[in-house]
């Protein structure tokens, strides 16, 4: 479901003029339907306070909802963010170098080409590597 | 004597930091030196920053005064 921004068109609700499409698809035409993604995350909220076990339910989609004492997030979908994040950094992987070079602030992880994410990669092997070597002479001398 | 590159812009830059440190790193694999390694990062370091450099002169919005050096 795209947003489109309609800049006649104000929402009575919330005064923006953001609109979420939605397209039907019918047995004869298809109907497209806007809505106001402020009023639908909003009616979201309200109903998962009310239904927190159905959200639970459902595990990393309902990651985050806001119940009365503060947020709620699974532990599940916890666990699974730190085995992804061990795994791509032992794999040493594109987003996980893309995170690296983007850490700046001035460029933005789109804006990596491949040449850059190699060259970095290699730079990270390598220091890898000279830290390896350091902790073994470490691991002789003790 | 090796013949001497003519580094006009940043992407020779770039392209002469990266063969500097392909080159070391070889060495490294080969004798494992750590202070080739070292050389290697520091010459791997450089391609990058500059590569980075060119890519935040492309990305610039306005019209800053043209820099042939960052140009390709």
């Amino acid at each position: 479901m795209p947003t489109v921004i309609i800049p006649d068109k104000i929402c009575p609700h919330c005064g923006g003029n953001k609109w979420r499409v939605e397209v039907e698809k019918l047995k004869y035409w298809t109907r497209t339907r806007y809505r106001c993604p402020v009023k639908a995350g909003e009616r979201y909220k309200r109903w998962a306070i009310k239904n927190i076990d159905k959200c639970k339910s459902y595990g990393i989609k309902a990651s985050k909802i806001k119940t009365e004492s503060g947020y709620w997030s699974s532990e599940n979908y916890k666990k699974q963010q730190t085995i992804r994040y061990y795994k791509e950094r032992d794999a040493l992987t594109d987003h996980f170098v893309k995170i690296r070079l983007a850490n700046d602030g001035l460029l933005s992880q789109s804006d990596m080409p491949q040449e850059l994410i190699e060259l970095k990669r290699k730079e990270l092997l390598l220091t890898r590597q000279i830290k390896n070597h350091e902790s073994k002479k470490e691991n002789i001398n003790n | 004597m090796k013949a001497k590159k003519k580094t006009l812009t940043i992407s020779d830059v770039r392209v002469a930091c990266q063969e500097i440190g392909d080159n070391i790193n070889d060495t490294f694999k080969k004798t494992g030196d750590l202070k080739a390694a070292q050389g290697a990062i520091n010459a791997y370091r450089t391609a990058i920053s500059a590569a980075k450099t060119q890519l935040v002169y492309k990305k610039l919005t306005g019209k800053p005064g043209e820099i042939k050096f960052l140009e390709d």
